[in-house]
C-alpha cells in the first residue's frame, strides 16, 4: 500500500480550479518532485495535503486514512510535516526552541505541573532541550541553538525550518521551495543536506520537494510530476521530464527569467 | 404602523451615521489590514472642530460641517504620518500599529478630558432638532441631513474610487498595497487620500451624532459601532459596510423599541459574536486567508 | 504613614495579580483584549457573593471569584477561539464582552443591587497578605512561561499557522490561556473588592482594561519580569506624582504611541530581568 495516495484531487476556490483532477502516489521511503511554472498548484497541492485548505473532490489517502476527516493538526500528528515558501520560523525564539516545538507540539505534562514547576516537568524539559540539541547537531546548526531564529542568516533559518520539521519525526516531509533565494553554493549545500536527511531518519521518511531550482530536483528525486495550471503535465523520471517536449513548453517562460 | 415607520426611520438615521463610520474604518482596514483604532477620536475632534467653529468663530452649520470633516481629516493625517507610516516602514506587525492606535485613542481622548471636561454638551444648533411632521410621523431635520448627506458622500466616494486614478491606486491596494507599490503607484499618496476620506467621512458622520444626540469627549466609543457594521457587512468590503451600518442600526432600533432600551448597546456586539460564529465573512465580505 | 505605604502596595498587587494574567493571552499567545475588566468584575462579584452570603473567608473567595472568571472564560473563549476570529475582532469583542458583563451585572437586582453596587466588603485585602499573593501569581506566572506550555504559546504567538501544521492544537491552547488570564484577573477583582470595600458594575471599565494592556505592552512582550515591573511602576505614578494624577491617562497614551514607535520589545524586550546574567554565565561556562 502506498503511503499516501491522492486520488483525482480537484480544489476549487470560487470559479478557480487551483486543482484539477491530480493523481499522485508516494511510498514510504520515496524522495518525489513536483515541479511545474508559478501557479500551477503547487504549494496548493501542498496546502490540501495538509489539511489547510478543503478539497472539493477526490481523496487524500494516507497510511490508508483519510485526510479529510482530520484537522491540520492531527495531520501533524499523523506523522506529515512542511516546510514554507516564506519561511515560518517562530522568529521570536531561539533555534533550540524551534526544534523543541517540533519535538513537543504538545505538552508532555499538566498545567498544573507547569504552573509549579514541579521535578518531573522540569526534567521532560530538560529531555526535551537534550534532544533539540542531538537534532540541530546533526543537521550541523548546534553552534546556533542559542540564536533568535529571526536573526539567523537566510539560509541557515531554511536549514533551521526544515530541522524543525524533522523533529516531528515524519513519515512525510514536504520541502516547499526549499532553495529558494540561495546561491549556487548555498543550493549544493542544500542538496547534500537533503540528502543525509532522507537516508539518516527513524521512519524511512518520504519526501515530496517544491523546487523551481531544477537542479536540485533532478538530483535528488527518482520521480517526478509536473504540475501546469492544476492539472498533471507529466510524470517520469529525472531524464523523461527533462527531455519531454510539453514540460519544455510549460517553462519556457520560466526558464528564461529565472536563467537571470 | 405608524410606529413602526418611525421606527424604521430612526433606524435609518443612525444607521446612516454608523454607515459613514463604518465605510472610513472599512477603507483602512481593506488596505492595510488592521484596525484603526484611533477612528474613535478622529471623530470626535471633527466634531468639536465643528462645534468650536459654531461657538468661537460663529460659522453657520454648513460651514461648521465643512471644518468638522477638514478638522477630522487633519487629525487622521496626522495620526497617519506620525505613527502608522513610520511603523508601517519599519515592517511592523499588525498587532502594534494596533496597539499604537489604542495609544492614541487614549492620549486625544483623556487629553479632552482634561481640556475640555468629560460632561455632555447639546450640539451648538437647535437647526438639527426642528422637527418636520409628516402626518404622524416626525422627522428631525438632522434626519434629513444626515440621511441625505451620507448618500451624497458615499456617491462622492464611490466616484472618487471607482473614476478617478487615485481610486484606481486605492482599489489596486486594497488586493496588495506592496504589489501595487512595486507596480509604480505611488502609495504615500494613495496612504494620504485614505486616511483623508477615512478622516472625512468620520468628521461628517460625529456632527450629525453630535446634532442628533450630543457631544462629548467619550463620544469616540460609538465608532466601535462602526467596527462592528464593518463585520456585519463583511470585513474588507466598502459597500458592506454601508449595508452593515444600515443594518445595525435598525436593528438597535428595534431592539430597543420593541424588546428593552437597555439592550441597545449590547445588540450591536451580540450581533457581531453571531455574525462571526454564524456568519465569518459578513454579508458581502471576502474571506481573508493567510497566504501560505 | 503606614496607610499611606500599605494603600499603595495593596494596589501594587492588584495590578500585578490581573497583569499577570493578560501577560500570559497577551505577551505570550499573542491575543490582545480590551475587555479584561471584565473577568475583574467577574471575579469581584462571584468573590463577594461567596463572603457576603456563602461565609466563605478571603482566600476561598478569591480562588472562586478567579475559577467563577475562567468559567466564563471558557464559555466566551471556545466559540471564539475555534472560528479563528482575527486579533482585531478578538480585541473588540472583549471589549463587547466587558460591556455585557457590566451591563448584565448592573440589571440583577437580588443579590447584588445592581447598579447601585455592593458595599461594606470586608476589608480583607492586607497588604502583606496580597503582596503574597501576587508574589506568589507572578512565580507561577513566570515558571508557567517556561515550561512547554509557555513555549507552544509563544509559537502561537508568532506563527500560528505553522504551529498548527507542527501538531499544535491551537484551539485548545489559545481557550486554555485565555481562560488562565481570566482566573487571575478574577482573582485580583476579588483583592480589588476587599480593599475598597465597595463595587458597582462600572468600577471595572474600559480604563481599567486599558491600564492592564499598557503594563504589558510596556513590560514588553514576551517576558513576565517586564510587565510586572510595569505593573509597579504604573500603579505607583498617580501617587508618586500628585501633579500627573489627572493627566495620567493622557502620559499612558503618549507613552504607548512612543513605546511602539521607538521600543516595541518593551522594557525588557521580551525577556527576564535576570536572562543577562544567565546568558554571561553560559558564555563563561563555555569560555572555560
Amino acid at each position: 500500500m502506498s503511503l499516501l495516495d491522492i486520488q483525482n484531487l480537484t480544489v476549487q476556490f470560487g470559479g478557480l480550479k487551483a486543482i484539477s483532477n491530480v493523481n499522485l502516489s508516494l511510498d514510504a521511503g520515496q524522495m518525489v518532485g513536483l515541479i511545474g511554472p508559478n501557479g500551477a498548484g503547487k504549494t496548493t497541492l501542498f496546502n490540501a495535503i495538509t489539511g489547510v485548505v478543503p478539497k472539493t473532490e477526490g481523496a487524500i489517502l494516507f497510511d490508508g486514512k483519510d485526510l479529510s476527516k482530520y484537522k491540520p493538526n492531527q495531520i501533524a500528528h499523523l506523522g506529515i510535516s512542511r516546510t514554507f515558501q516564506n519561511i515560518r520560523l517562530f522568529s521570536k525564539m531561539t533555534a533550540e526552541e524551534n526544534v523543541a516545538i517540533g519535538i513537543n507540539s504538545v505538552a508532555d505534562y499538566g498545567i498544573i505541573s507547569a504552573f509549579l514547576g514541579l521535578p518531573d516537568a522540569r526534567r521532560k524539559d530538560r529531555e526535551t532541550k537534550k534532544k533539540a540539541q542531538e537534532y540541530l547537531e546533526r543537521v550541523n546548526l548546534l553552534p546556533y541553538k542559542d540564536a533568535i531564529a529571526g536573526s539567523l542568516p537566510y539560509g541557515i533559518q531554511r536549514k533551521l525550518e526544515i530541522a524543525r520539521a524533522i523533529a516531528t519525526k515524519p513519515k512525510l516531509l514536504l520541502l516547499d521551495e526549499p532553495a529558494a533565494g540561495m546561491n549556487n553554493e548555498e543550493t549544493l549545500e542544500l542538496i547534500d543536506f537533503i540528502r543525509n536527511i532522507h537516508s539518516d531518519n527513524e521512519t524511512n521518511m518520504a519526501i515530496i520537494l517544491i523546487e523551481h531550482h531544477l537542479e536540485v530536483v533532478m538530483n535528488l528525486c527518482s520521480d517526478i510530476t509536473v504540475l501546469n495550471l492544476g492539472s498533471v503535465l507529466k510524470k517520469g523520471t529525472p531524464a523523461e521530464i527533462q527531455s519531454d517536449p510539453a514540460v519544455i513548453k510549460a517553462y519556457i517562460g520560466e526558464r528564461r527569467k529565472s536563467d537571470g | 404602523m405608524t410606529v413602526f415607520i418611525q421606527q424604521v426611520i430612526t433606524g435609518l438615521s443612525i444607521g446612516s451615521i454608523y454607515a459613514l463610520l463604518a465605510v472610513g474604518y472599512a477603507l483602512i482596514f481593506s488596505i492595510y489590514n488592521f484596525s484603526n483604532f484611533a477612528f474613535g477620536v478622529i471623530m470626535m475632534v471633527g466634531t468639536f472642530g465643528a462645534v468650536y467653529a459654531i461657538n468661537l468663530a460663529g460659522a453657520p452649520l454648513p460651514i461648521a460641517i465643512i471644518v468638522g470633516m477638514i478638522v477630522a481629516a487633519g487629525i487622521s493625517l496626522l495620526v497617519e504620518l506620525s505613527t502608522y507610516r513610520p511603523m508601517r516602514r519599519k515592517n511592523s506587525p499588525r498587532l502594534y500599529l494596533m496597539i499604537a492606535g489604542i495609544g492614541v485613542n487614549m492620549f486625544v481622548e483623556n487629553l479632552a478630558i482634561q481640556t475640555i471636561g468629560s460632561s455632555v454638551k447639546p450640539f451648538p444648533s437647535n437647526w438639527g432638532r426642528i422637527i418636520l411632521n409628516i402626518g404622524d410621523i416626525s422627522i428631525a431635520y438632522a434626519d434629513i441631513l444626515s440621511g441625505g448627506l451620507s448618500v451624497v458622500m458615499l456617491v462622492c466616494l464611490w466616484l472618487f474610487i471607482y473614476k478617478t486614478k487615485i481610486g484606481l491606486g486605492i482599489r489596486a491596494s486594497a488586493y496588495d498595497v506592496n504589489t501595487t507599490g512595486l507596480m509604480g503607484v505611488n502609495v504615500d499618496m494613495v496612504s494620504l487620500a485614505v486616511f483623508a476620506i477615512s478622516g472625512l467621512a468620520a468628521g461628517l458622520a460625529g456632527v450629525f451624532y453630535g446634532m442628533k444626540y450630543t457631544v462629548y469627549p467619550s463620544m469616540g466609543a460609538v465608532s466601535n459601532k462602526a467596527f462592528v457594521a464593518s463585520v456585519i457587512g463583511g470585513l474588507g468590503s466598502l459597500p458592506g459596510a454601508v449595508i452593515g451600518g444600515l443594518v445595525l442600526g435598525l436593528l438597535e432600533t428595534m431592539v430597543s423599541a420593541y424588546v428593552s432600551s437597555k439592550l441597545r448597546d449590547m445588540i450591536a456586539y451580540l450581533v457581531m459574536i453571531l455574525i462571526l460564529v454564524f456568519m465569518p465573512n459578513g454579508l458581502l465580505g471576502k474571506s481573508v486567508k493567510d497566504k501560505l | 504613614m503606614y496607610q499611606y505605604l500599605s494603600g499603595i502596595l495593596t494596589v501594587i498587587a492588584i495590578n500585578i495579580t490581573a497583569v499577570c494574567g493578560l501577560t500570559i493571552l497577551t505577551g505570550f499567545t499573542g491575543m490582545f483584549s480590551l475587555g479584561h475588566a471584565g473577568f475583574m468584575s467577574l471575579g469581584a462579584y462571584a468573590s463577594v457573593i461567596a463572603i457576603k452570603y456563602w461565609g466563605f473567608s478571603f482566600i476561598p473567595a478569591m480562588l472562586f471569584g478567579g475559577i467563577v472568571a475562567a468559567f466564563f472564560g471558557l464559555l466566551v473563549g471556545y466559540p471564539t477561539m475555534k472560528g479563528r476570529m482575527r486579533g482585531d475582532t478578538f480585541a473588540i469583542a472583549m471589549l463587547g464582552f466587558s460591556e455585557t458583563v457590566r451591563l448584565a451585572l448592573s440589571n440583577i437586582y437580588p443579590y447584588i443591587n445592581g447598579a447601585l453596587g455592593i458595599s461594606g466588603i470586608p476589608k480583607y485585602s492586607e497588604a502583606w497578605l496580597v503582596l503574597l499573593i501576587a508574589a506568589v501569581c507572578v512565580y507561577l506566572t513566570f515558571r508557567y512561561t517556561k515550561s512547554k506550555h509557555g513555549r507552544i504559546a509563544l509559537s502561537i504567538r508568532d506563527e500560528e499557522t505553522a504551529a498548527e501544521l507542527i501538531g499544535v492544537n491551537v484551539t485548545r491552547e489559545k481557550v486554555k490561556n485565555f481562560m488562565i488570564s481570566g482566573f487571575f484577573c478574577g482573582m485580583a477583582g476579588c483583592m480589588y473588592a476587599c480593599y475598597y470595600t465597595f463595587i458597582t458594575p462600572n468600577t471595572f471599565s474600559a480604563t481599567t482594561s486599558n491600564n492592564i494592556l499598557a503594563a504589558v505592552v510596556f513590560g514588553g512582550m514576551g517576558s513576565v519580569s517586564g510587565p510586572t515591573i510595569a505593573a509597579i511602576f504604573l500603579a505607583m505614578l498617580p501617587e508618586v506624582l500628585r501633579v500627573v494624577q489627572k493627566w495620567r491617562l493622557v502620559l499612558y497614551g503618549a507613552l504607548m504611541i512612543l513605546v511602539m514607535l521607538f521600543k516595541p520589545e518593551g522594557l525588557m524586550g521580551g525577556r527576564e530581568l535576570f536572562s543577562g546574567w544567565k546568558m554571561r554565565a553560559k558564555k563563561r561556562e563555555a569560555g572555560k
